[in-house]
């Protein structure tokens, strides 16, 4: 690496190219995109100028060496339990170098879900599916440029979604500097089980981010992704809010309506994580996110984490994470009439809530054994408690309150990951 | 491995840059000058009229001039960042081994990321720049 740096700067090869470090065509280009960005007077939009000058800088920019991801393959079982709902399945990831120049990665992971939520048990029957989905991706590199491009095909039998994605990395600053940009495209088909009519949403999503290495022992990212949907049904077809009803048929003073949601949703995040190397060999790691979205959703999230290794073998992690977020616009847990307004949502995940997550996990490492084709294995062991407290959401399981008056929704969850990695 | 990082001071250094859009910005800066003052000999108004639009776009000069500064810094800085070889690296290839190290990569284990990313999108409404992607240290 620190050869190709020196080579790049200094070997007649790079400066022969027309876009080589040295070369007067650069400097005089980038000269020019500066005193034209100081002399702007509201001609031109500059977000539009600042995109082009980075595309071109980075379309244009000559390499030093970046590194494809390790040739490496794992096989996940997971579990989740909490609030009536049970998910489990497998989940396989391997890549594969073709060359020196390419790798190929394929997914196949599978949710098997038992379904008794709130949501289900107030106003439908529990349920059990089975979600699959499967995905493959390329990454070519050239130079310090890795190119990808992937698919992914997720399947359940009310519901379709295919993707595919596009990603584009450049390391630069002497390999102190990586810039991430990518780009999504996803169609979803969503049906109901009594009905032969399917609803498509379109979606897309924008991702930025930079990784910059601030010292010897500590590194910084940047992200900030946008991501916009639109179609018919952007709500979970079966879902329905509550409206207070005297005459009801239940007799407890409400009634039931479908939900209805807007058409169109776009929401932009960004974050910022950091690790930090201790001279103990272990690692502290934070993370911050802020999200909003144009149905009035604003969030946040804030992590920590440590990771602590033991002997050559042995590595343990400890993470917290806190979520809190205001509700949509729309949301409402109790409407005043029937069709009260335009939408109408009673999904606890737009109301306001806040959740933490304690994790804990440990991976033994072990070297190759009796099979001389792998360099390396581990076997992982991680567990995550999240408690879910929703601060206007009631849990409409209880009896003998009045109308808007029951007792607030909370509930906790169990999250296991085992998994085993080998390296080859 | 001990490297040698070479200053370069030649035609591609950052402080030729520099330079060139100062001369360039002069220039641009000269043209807008005489045709504003080409404007005044036609008389398009009085003196008056004149100062108070100068005021008025002066204010809003001043309302923009933060966000655009904003963007002029960040566009200069990634520009000297994307022209690259003229800026020497703090942090040296050979000092890069506990970055190295797997503990300090943001995604060490795709397959759990993935998954954990998965569950937590499932029962928030906040999603995107989950992060993880690639690392500075380039030695993976």
């Amino acid at each position: 690496m620190a050869v190709a740096v020196t080579e790049v700067c200094s070997h007649g090869k790079q400066r022969s190219l027309p876009v080589g470090c040295g070369s007067e065509f650069l400097s005089r280009f980038f000269a020019r995109v500066i005193a034209y960005a100081y002399s702007y007077r509201g001609r031109k939009p500059l977000p539009q100028l600042f995109c082009i000058a980075l595309l071109v800088l980075i379309g244009l920019r000559v390499a030093h060496a970046a590194v494809l991801p390790e040739d490496r393959a794992d096989a996940l079982y997971h579990s989740y339990d909490g609030g009536g709902v049970e998910i489990n399945g497998p989940s396989i990831l391997v890549r594969k170098s073709i060359g020196k120049k390419t790798s190929v990665s394929g997914n196949y992971y599978v949710d098997s879900i038992s379904s008794a939520s709130i949501d289900v048990v107030t106003t439908a029957s529990p349920y059990t599916e089975k979600r699959e989905e499967k995905s493959a991706s390329v990454d070519y590199l050239h130079e310090d440029t890795i190119l990808s491009a992937g698919y992914t095909l997720s399947d359940e039998n009310d519901f379709t979604a295919r993707s595919v994605h596009f990603n584009f990395s450049q390391q630069t600053f002497g390999d102190l500097t990586t810039v991430n940009m990518g780009y999504s495209r996803g169609w979803d088909e969503v049906g109901t089980l009594n009905s032969s009519e399917f609803d498509e949403t379109d979606r897309q999503q924008y991702r930025i981010s930079v990784s910059q290495i601030l010292s010897k022992n500590s590194v910084i990212n940047f992200g900030w992704e946008t991501v916009t949907d639109e179609g018919e049904k952007l709500n979970n077809p079966y879902r329905q809010v509550r409206y207070v009803n005297v005459d009801s048929e239940n007799g407890r003073g409400y009634s039931y309506q479908l939900e209805r949601y807007p058409q169109t949703r776009t929401s932009h995040a960004v974050s910022i994580q950091g690790k930090y190397f201790l001279a103990h060999r272990a690692a502290l790691h934070g993370e911050f996110r802020y999200f909003r979205d144009t149905w009035g959703i604003t969030a946040f999230n804030l992590e920590f984490g440590y990771t602590h290794p033991l002997d050559a073998r042995w590595v343990f992690d400890v993470s917290y994470r806190f979520y809190r977020q205001q509700q949509a616009d729309f949301y409402s847990d109790l409407y005043p009439f029937v069709d009260a307004q335009n939408y109408l949502a009673r999904d606890k995940e737009l109301s306001t809530f806040s959740d933490h997550s304690l994790g804990l996990g440990v991976a033994y490492e072990f070297t190759q054994g009796t099979w001389s084709w792998i360099k390396k294995g581990t076997l992982n062991l991680k567990y995550n408690y999240i408690l879910f407290s929703y601060d206007n959401f009631r849990d409409l399981r209880a009896e003998g309150y009045a109308v808007g008056a029951e007792p607030l929704y909370s509930f906790n969850a169990h999250v296991v990951q085992i998994f085993a990695s080998i390296w080859y | 491995m001990k490297t040698q990082f070479r200053h370069h001071r030649g035609s591609g250094s950052f402080r030729d840059l520099i330079r060139l859009s100062q001369r360039i910005r002069r220039r641009i800066a000269v043209g807008n000058r005489s045709h504003s003052d080409r404007n005044i000999r036609r008389g398009s108004g009085s003196f008056r009229d004149d100062r108070r639009a100068n005021i008025h776009s002066l204010d809003n000069r001043d309302k923009k001039s933060l966000p655009r500064l904003v963007a002029l810094a960040a566009l200069t800085l990634l520009t000297a960042a994307l022209a690259g070889c003229a800026v020497e690296p703090w942090v040296k290839p050979y000092e890069r081994a506990n970055l190295a190290d797997p503990i300090m990569s943001f995604e060490r284990e795709p397959v759990s990321g993935g998954y954990l990313n998965h569950v937590y999108q499932a029962r928030e409404s906040g999603r995107g720049a989950e992060g993880g992607q690639g690392g500075g240290c380039g030695c993976n």
